[in-house]
């Protein structure tokens, strides 16, 4: 088992889970959408939908849903509206 | 070299490690392709961008296998068939990269020039090989031929790029958006993302949990959680009538297909056994909730139902992860029966762009016992082209796969017609329903754009930043494209 803390709240869970099990797991959401500020949680689990996009250990838009649940791991949800990227 | 030069020379490393066959995806067809591009000895990479081999339908099965196999019953016996294979594909000397996430495949400049014309394929060793380029300035040799192709990709330890000699896009699918009012609320997941979560995480939904849309997934996801021990409230099919009928005259070749109809008919059993309710034909579905799923309410047989929930999974089927082929623009085609985007490859998955090859669900929706054939076949096809083996050999060990091929696409024209989503659940008619999650756009504001004069996909971008966002448009172009369409040519 691996814990890690998402918004602050510890989130134990097995070790082959992903970041974005731990954000589902503890009812907390990803981000805050970016032109409404709707509240939105990992949808689609194989890095697909991009909706699970968090802040790991102050890396921001990371892809919870791909990146493996470790000890020590400080996740949080994003929640600024940033100004769009303009990729894609 | 000028100093500045210099000092941007570790942004763009002159000698890209050389292989004869870069894989992208390591699910069914992926790992037939490396265990086959091995027996040819061909030097093969393997990019996956999730941490073990298996791609959706085995998901985290060799942990599972080994480490919770008291858990294997949950997900059915064809779940367990992936852990021989994981298990053959770790061993079979290709170079697998797990956690690596490909950006961008780039065609060398003499390779693009090269490129014959659409549906003509020729072998890109060889002729295109130039021999050993050595970079004036650093005296490094950059190992590039003429027919290199460049994969550009991200792990752990950064961006970084490879050359190969073919590339074999197998990133499967992902399952179709089904743009519902309130598909964004969280507490919505689709019903992949389920099969995931206990996979990986042994999470199952918070209950009360239903399940809406319709496809083989929805059925199989609704049994592993009972196996699992949630029992569903509710299973809200979408599917109409129309499609039950339309299939009819497909059965004849669906029981010729090995299994499926009996696996689908088991499936059922074990949903009408459990008690699980199910609305098929439901209508004008529509999740509600302040800041997460609470009801899910829907029409069935002139009633309104409203039934409360914690978590609702979604599905109506899967399309190509089109994302990789579409940039490099292969030839397309659109497949009215699956309702989706196509490469146009020929029978060994080869593209009209020399050196790309797509084989699996990438290609067209066929599901893992075909994409294990379709990527024995690219894998043979490209030692062809490498003069690993001559064509004799090459259709002799191809005859297995082939056959099997047939014999498990016989059964796509009912499950193809039988699970087309209804055109209610492809375009939402609320205006404010969201269909770009990236960019939140709803469709009442792209019908305001089409009003105005907007007519493709393209100018709609520009205007309205759907399909501009972190997804590249894997959730919203079908459904803007057909929003489009349907605006524009009413019949």
């Amino acid at each position: 088992m691996v814990t890690l803390t998402v918004d602050g709240e510890p989130c134990t869970l097995p070790r082959d889970a992903s970041v974005a099990a731990a954000v589902l797991q503890r009812g907390s959401i990803a981000r805050t959408s970016a032109r409404f500020g709707n509240p939105r949680a990992p949808y689609c689990m194989i890095g697909v939908c991009f909706e699970c996009r968090v802040e790991i250990d102050g890396v921001r838009d990371c892809l919870a849903c791909l990146v493996l649940a470790e000890d020590g791991m400080k996740v949080r949800s994003q929640h600024e509206i940033q100004p769009s990227s303009g990729a894609g | 070299m000028t100093d500045s030069a210099r000092s941007d020379a570790h942004a763009a490393p002159l000698d890209f490690e050389l292989f004869d066959l870069a894989i992208i995806g390591a699910g069914p067809a992926g790992i037939a392709a490396a265990l086959e591009a091995r027996a040819q000895r061909l030097r093969t990479v393997v990019l996956d961008a999730q941490p073990a081999p298996g791609g959706s339908a085995w998901r985290n099965v060799e942990a599972v296998t080994t480490q919770r196999p008291q858990d294997l019953f949950v997900f059915g016996p064809d779940y367990a068939d992936g852990f021989p294979i994981a298990q053959r594909f770790r061993r079979c000397g290709a170079d697998y990269r797990a956690g690596a996430s490909v950006g961008a495949i780039e065609l060398a400049v003499s390779a693009q020039a090269a490129a014959p014309q659409p549906g003509v394929y020729m072998p890109a060793t060889g002729a295109l090989d130039t021999g050993p380029d050595i970079d004036p300035a650093t005296h490094i040799e950059r190992r590039r031929t003429g027919a290199d192709r460049r994969v550009h990709y991200t792990d752990s330890r950064g961006e970084r790029t490879l050359a190969a000699r073919h590339v074999l896009i197998a990133t499967g699918a992902f399952e179709r958006a089904m743009p519902l009012p309130g598909w964004t609320l969280p507490g919505v997941l689709t019903c992949g993302a389920a099969h995931v979560l206990l996979a990986t995480a042994g999470l199952v939904p918070s209950h009360p949990v239903a399940i809406v849309g319709s496809g083989p997934l929805a059925l199989q996801v609704a049994a592993q959680l009972l196996r699992a021990g949630v029992k569903p409230v509710a299973v809200v099919e979408t599917m109409p009538l129309s499609n039950s009928l339309g299939a009819l005259r497909h059965l004849g070749a669906a029981v010729l297909a090995p299994g499926y109809l009996a696996k689908g008919l088991s499936l059922s059993g074990a949903l009408r056994r459990a008690g699980v309710p199910r609305f098929a034909g439901a209508t004008e579905v529509r999740i509600e909730g302040a800041a997460r799923a609470e009801v899910v309410a829907f029409r069935h047989r002139g009633r309104t139902h409203r039934l409360p929930v914690a978590t609702v999974l979604l599905h109506q089927g899967q399309v190509p992860d089109a994302q990789l082929w579409q940039s490099l623009k292969v030839d397309r085609y659109w497949d009215a029966r699956q309702w989706c985007f196509r490469p146009d490859v020929d029978d060994w998955g080869n593209t009209s762009c020399a050196g790309i090859v797509v084989a699996g669900d990438g290609a067209g929706i066929g599901g893992t016992e075909a994409a294990l054939c379709a990527g024995e076949l690219a894998a043979l096809s490209i030692a062809w082209q490498q003069r690993r083996i001559d064509t004799r050999e090459r259709d002799r060990r191809a005859r297995r796969a082939q056959r099997a091929l047939r014999a498990h696409s016989s059964m796509r024209p009912f499950l193809d017609r039988l699970y087309l989503p209804p055109p209610a659940s492809r375009v939402p008619s609320d205006d404010d329903t969201v269909v770009c999650r990236c960019e939140d756009v709803c469709a009442g504001e792209l019908r305001a754009l089409v009003a105005q004069g907007v007519r493709s996909l393209e100018q709609m971008k520009a205007v309205s930043r759907c399909a501009m966002g972190a997804c590249g448009g894997r959730l919203c172009a079908l459904t803007a494209a057909e929003l489009i369409a349907r605006a524009t040519r009413p019949a």
